[in-house]
């Protein structure tokens, strides 16, 4: 039972997205195709991101869920490439697909973070369809772009809420308006998603029915995201104990509530998320932060505190998490950061500090992270 | 004797007369472009990515200057409301999250209205001295 228990707190963790090659093809020759029919040249737009970083933990034994921060000294987990092409294929049509690389055991291939074509219904009205990313939170299409938030990571607590469930395949329409200086915006998306995912043993991923809505409301200075995502999903694979094979088949549907907002006047800086997971038949956790900064001309001191809990008909679990970080900006494109973290655990484990197997930890740890970031 | 008080009070009362030291700045689209004007607020909304279409709904391409130049310090200041540094970490999380085509960045003048003149999509800003035929101008703008 308790293994089982286990399996499903760990049922959203790291999805690895299938067919990379095949999606790689596919997002290389899709815009040549369409240069032949005559799309201008200056159409094509490639980008790009690079993060790389050390992390030091002071306790064994540990797993950040979502981040493989599983060794004391870690030089992978923050390390990620990506290239993202863009092309205008009439004035209404545009295909998009970003190409990543990041650490997932030791191996970095690479995968469509995101591969869509939109198209333009009119001023307001837009329809995508693809691979695309789940807006759940403030920084989810962003999140694997390190210049383009301030901390060396999103506060796991939060982050750690969806398991990595950032992707599906399917389809979206935005609505956006402008009133005066602000801007509203409403997303619809429906879809699915399968993949692998390593419980401490490769278990496949499979969500079939996925929706969700995310309305936005932005200013210069302001920005608030109210979002809601409901699937159902389930996982299949084998466990093998001491020449045991143990077959888990496991069906669960899951709720994400998230609310957001984030504030900026002069060099002062405040945002912050609150979110909620529903599963059924597990219960919920609920998690959030503050994060405060001020910004030096080049220098950016900020400060954030996060906690979690989760409240289940077997357990409950809480924790919390303070850090102090620096991001320093070299220019517009690169930047370094770093992190002290100092995570304390209530009543046992806590997201932050993973809900994987290994679950021999002490109940308090202490991090330190440095990242250097840019974009091109 | 006379004439010297008049020019005398032309010259002393010239110093207290501002004079424009730097030039107005004209925002500019490809001759082939629908839109014929657009207003500050239009273009503050367009920076900061809150409009990406043009009336006839094509898509909008930005190009800015280097920000050490001194006609992207006066069009930041006066119309998009946020520095360089602050705008192009901006324009990072919508480029990156899908949300905007990326921003093409252009040594001075000239090379803006070449590139303009060459991209029905595109939309800059130069000093309105350096403005030609070859491109249209729809906003003027002075302090």
């Amino acid at each position: 039972m308790m293994n089982r228990i286990k399996l499903v707190n760990t049922i959203f963790c790291k999805l690895r997205f299938c067919s990379a090659k095949f999606l790689l093809k596919t997002s290389m020759l899709f815009p040549l195709a369409l240069c032949a029919q005559g799309v201008a040249a200056e159409s094509i737009q490639i980008s790009g991101f690079f993060s790389t970083g050390v992390t030091n933990v002071d306790k064994e034994n540990i797993v950040l869920t979502a981040k493989n921060i599983e060794r004391k000294t870690n030089y992978l987990a923050d390390t990620v490439f990506g290239l993202q092409l863009d092309s205008l294929l009439s004035n209404e049509a545009r295909f998009s697909a970003q190409l990543v690389a990041k650490d997932k055991s030791n191996s970095f291939n690479l995968e469509a973070e995101w591969l869509f074509i939109s198209y333009q219904l009119s001023q307001n009205y837009e329809l995508r369809a693809g691979r695309l990313r789940i807006p759940l939170f403030l920084t989810s299409e962003t999140i694997l772009v390190g210049q383009s938030y301030n901390w060396v990571r999103p506060p796991l607590e939060l982050y750690t809420l969806d398991s990595g469930l950032s992707q599906y395949n399917g389809f979206s329409t935005i609505h956006s308006v402008v009133l005066g200086q602000a801007s509203i915006e409403t997303e619809f998306y429906i879809g699915q998603t399968v993949g692998e995912i390593d419980l401490g043993f490769v278990a496949d991923f499979s969500s079939d029915h996925l929706y969700g809505v995310q309305f936005s409301y932005s200013t210069d200075n302001l920005i608030i995201r109210a979002s809601r995502s409901e699937f159902t999903a389930s996982v299949e694979g084998t466990l093998s104990i001491e020449d045991i094979e143990i077959q888990i088949l496991q069906v669960t549907s899951a709720s994400f509530s998230i609310l957001g907002a984030s504030y900026r006047s002069g060099n002062w800086g405040v945002i912050s998320e609150i979110g909620r997971m529903e599963t059924e038949n597990q219960g919920q956790t609920t998690a959030y932060y503050l994060t405060i900064s001020h910004n030096f001309n080049r220098l950016m001191p900020l400060f954030t505190y996060g906690a979690n809990k989760t409240s289940s008909s077997f357990a409950s679990h809480k924790g919390d998490s303070l850090s102090l970080g620096v991001k320093y900006n070299f220019n517009e494109t690169a930047s370094m950061k770093t992190e002290v973290l100092y995570g304390e655990l209530l009543d046992g484990r806590s997201l932050l500090l993973g809900t994987s197997l290994k679950s021999d930890f002490d109940e308090k740890v202490t991090m330190y992270s440095m990242t250097l970031n840019l974009i091109f | 004797m006379r004439k010297k008080v008049i020019v005398f009070l032309i010259l002393f009362s010239s110093l207290f007369v501002t004079l424009p030291v730097v030039a107005d700045i004209a925002v500019i689209v490809n001759t082939n472009n629908v839109t014929e004007t657009m207003s500050v607020p239009d273009l503050k909304n367009i920076y900061n990515v809150r409009k990406s279409r043009f009336v006839d709904n094509s898509p909008i391409i930005l190009s800015y200057q280097n920000g050490e130049n001194e006609i992207s310090k006066r069009f930041f200041e006066l119309v998009v409301g946020r520095s360089m540094m602050q705008l192009n970490r901006f324009w990072a999380t919508k480029i990156f999250s899908g949300r905007m085509l990326r921003p093409i960045k252009l040594a001075d003048d000239q090379l803006v209205i070449q590139w303009i003149s060459e991209n029905t999509n595109g939309i800059g800003y130069i000093d309105v001295t350096s403005l030609t035929d070859k491109v249209k101008a729809i906003a003027l703008i002075s302090e």
